[in-house]
């Protein structure tokens, strides 16, 4: 695990503000320990359409490169997050403009007293077009449309390069098609990178009717690299986050429902901690999450993690 | 370099003429037509709009354009030729600023016709956006001796077509014996040297003119991928071979392929003819290091771009020679030596983005998730201009300066 990561991990188990829901705490207390390597995993456990909850520590078999670890904690999410919505603004959604601007505000009604919220959006660079506020603050919006480069990687590397608070959670939503142009970070740097973000990644595929674009003088340079949009996707998987697809017929008011869904799921997902026991320190972690008494579950969880002592 | 096999050549060369020749000779012969009148290519007025334009109502006329619609704007192409002519010749005292007014708006109006994604290919049929350009450079010949406001006016025109990333339009490889045609807009051929190769001509050895006579030719093999060159597959068919203007069996300029590494070599020799020059031969480096790199020619690039920072005067270009060591260091995944020249881009630019988040990258690789988070958060708070987000192209960030400037040339 990586220096900061650990660093995270720890400042969370000490816990100032953990808490886990009335459910979950006569579930089973949680009791945290402590450790100079602690591996917090997001975990979303889905039955059908249906968030499962109640779910306890013993309900869960996680397994670190193989090898099964004692969860020493489960609980249902109930601590503030910090939300970082990237909006593609890039030339081909120029005509939504306007709906992303009501979107926005929509979005920070959804969150709770205590969670936070910025926006990342692109044109010529990757622009924080609002700062961290707090849930509920309004803001003033305004979105330009550019032609050419849509650096859509470099933003979802800004959204995962955030310092969060040790008792806080990261939840990364982008709304885009994956379709980059001129990005300084390549689709599988991000994807190697997503490895090393404690961070949640969310897509939503979001293209389409994009409308007339005022400014299209230039064209894409440097091209996408071929499979680019897959890769992209991977590193969303590879933070226990994903892919919504959505139809192309809806107007833009659906980056509102999409991330109504995603946050809803978020929101009631559980943390696993564990200290890694038998395996090695460095390298590349793969982990697997199952909740075997639940058939069928769809589990949603960080592909693993890269240990103390990589590439320092 | 490998030569070209001059055989080959030849052969693609005889061969695309012969099916050039036989096409121009089965094509039926066209009635001659009547030109236009001005109301048949209305609404908008071309003399009326310069009108505008010359009293300094700069944006009244570019706003009419723009809202007029992108069938009057197209229309508006037609007039140039055919009726500004007779508005330029109405002054003769001033006539030296009516063409400079006529040139301005002519490229202002091209640059509304980009902004709609209309600059167009322009063929025997259709006067577009190079054609329109072409015209109004050709009446700076009328204008008298080449000056600096011919050559502002070249800047700007530059700026717009690497903007559209029309390089060849700019510069042309010609194999010899060359052809110089400049065809009226709606008539002839498509213009067989580039702009910057006939603006030479009046401006001879110019080295801002021909560092971007050698960014054009660069540019041609620059289908770079992200973070990766142009030899990495599929694209390396693309630049397999390229089309060359040459003299054809009557007389007329004819399309021919032959292989790019020719043009790779003249490609170089532009570069280094500029390379020593105090104004432009930094950036010189700048851009033929990192086509060097495009062509894999590691070692290479890295002497150039060394250089460059070195010689760097402008923080803009010590930036990017800095940024661009250190992130072809990071795709080769050479972590040391891409923190070292990463760090050094920031020190030119504090806080620039492209340089923040190849360091971030590079600092989470090596363990360092703190100071990454740092450095990225640091750099969102902050604007930013960061030149290597556009440097492939060209000066187009600078023609809305290169414009403002023209309109006050006109105001004088």
């Amino acid at each position: 695990m990586s220096r900061p990561l650990a660093a995270i991990a720890i400042a969370c188990v000490s816990g100032l503000g953990w808490l886990a829901t009335p459910s979950a705490q006569q579930a089973q207390t949680p009791v945290f320990r402590a450790r100079t390597s602690t591996v917090a995993v997001t975990a979303s456990v889905k039955r059908g359409n249906n968030v499962v909850t109640n779910l306890t520590a013993a309900d869960f078999v996680v397994t670190d490169n193989g090898v099964a670890q004692t969860v020493e904690a489960v609980a249902i999410e109930s601590v503030p997050v910090d939300v970082t919505l990237f909006l593609d603004t890039s030339g081909s959604t120029a005509g939504k403009f306007d709906e992303m601007k009501d979107d926005v505000q929509a979005i920070i009604k959804l969150l709770r007293p205590g969670d936070k919220f910025r926006l990342l959006t692109i044109g010529d660079s990757v622009y924080e077009s609002v700062p961290w506020v707090n849930a509920g603050a309004t803001v003033d919006v305004s979105f330009r449309a550019v032609g050419g480069i849509s650096l859509v990687q470099d933003a979802l590397m800004f959204g995962l390069l955030h310092r969060v608070d040790p008792v806080r959670r990261h939840l990364v939503v982008g709304m885009t098609d994956r379709q980059d142009c001129g990005s300084v970070i390549s689709s599988t740097q991000l994807f190697e990178l997503a490895g090393r973000s404690e961070a949640v990644m969310h897509l939503v595929d979001y293209s389409g009717g994009g409308g007339e674009t005022r400014y299209r003088v230039r064209t894409c340079s440097p091209r996408a690299r071929p499979g680019g949009v897959a890769t992209i996707e991977q590193a969303a998987a590879r933070t226990g986050g994903g892919l919504q697809t959505q139809s192309r017929f809806m107007r833009a008011s659906a980056i509102v429902r999409a991330f109504r869904t995603i946050f809803d799921d978020f929101r009631q997902s559980y943390v696993l901690r564990y200290s890694p026991n038998g395996v090695e320190t460095r390298g590349w972690h793969a982990i697997s999450v199952s909740v075997p008494k639940v058939k069928d579950a769809t589990i949603r969880a960080r592909q693993g993690y890269y240990g103390d002592g990589e590439g320092k | 370099m490998r030569q070209m096999p001059r055989a080959g050549f030849q052969v693609v060369t005889l061969l695309t003429l012969a099916v050039a020749t036989v096409a121009a000779d089965q094509r039926p012969r066209q009635p001659e037509q009547k030109p236009p009148t001005l109301a048949e290519l209305g609404p908008l007025n071309a003399p009326r709009l310069l009108d505008q334009y010359l009293a300094g109502r700069f944006d009244d006329a570019v706003q009419t354009v723009r809202a007029a619609g992108d069938d009057a704007a197209r229309k508006l192409r037609q007039q140039w030729a055919l009726f500004v002519p007779a508005w330029i010749d109405t002054d003769e005292p001033h006539r030296a600023q009516r063409i400079l007014a006529a040139a301005a708006f002519a490229l202002e109006t091209e640059n509304l016709r980009a902004e709609r994604g209309d600059w167009a290919q322009t063929t025997p049929d259709l006067c577009a956006g190079q054609c329109v350009v072409t015209w109004a450079y050709s009446l700076f010949e009328q204008r008298g001796k080449a000056d600096d406001t011919e050559h502002a006016w070249l800047m700007a025109a530059i700026s717009l077509a690497e903007g559209v990333r029309d390089w060849r339009y700019l510069h042309r490889y010609v194999a010899p014996p060359a052809v110089n045609t400049r065809p009226r807009p709606g008539t002839g051929p498509p213009p067989v040297r580039g702009l910057i190769d006939i603006a030479l001509d009046r401006f001879p050895k110019d080295p801002a003119l021909r560092l971007h006579q050698a960014m054009a030719a660069a540019s041609r093999f620059s289908v770079t991928v992200e973070g990766g060159r142009l030899t990495v597959d599929p694209f390396a068919p693309v630049v397999a071979s390229t089309n060359v203007m040459v003299t054809g069996p009557n007389g007329r300029p004819q399309m021919a392929l032959m292989p790019r590494y020719e043009s790779r070599d003249e490609t170089i020799e532009l570069f280094r003819s500029v390379q020593d020059d105090p104004a432009v031969g930094a950036e010189a480096r700048v851009r033929l290091g990192y086509f060097l790199w495009a062509i894999d020619q590691d070692a290479a690039a890295r002497t150039e771009l060394t250089a460059a920072a070195n010689a760097a005067r402008d923080a803009d270009i010590r930036y990017l020679a800095h940024f661009l060591l250190g992130w072809t260091a990071l795709n080769s995944k050479d972590l040391k030596e891409a923190g070292t020249e990463l760090a050094r881009a920031l020190e030119a630019r504090p806080g620039s983005q492209s340089a923040t988040l190849a360091l971030a990258a590079v600092q989470l690789q090596q363990g360092e998730g703190a100071n990454a988070y740092d450095l990225a958060e640091a750099s969102l708070s902050k604007a930013d201009d960061d030149p290597w987000r556009l440097f492939l192209y060209g000066h187009h960030p600078k023609l809305v300066t290169r414009i403002a400037d023209l309109r006050r040339r006109v105001q004088r």
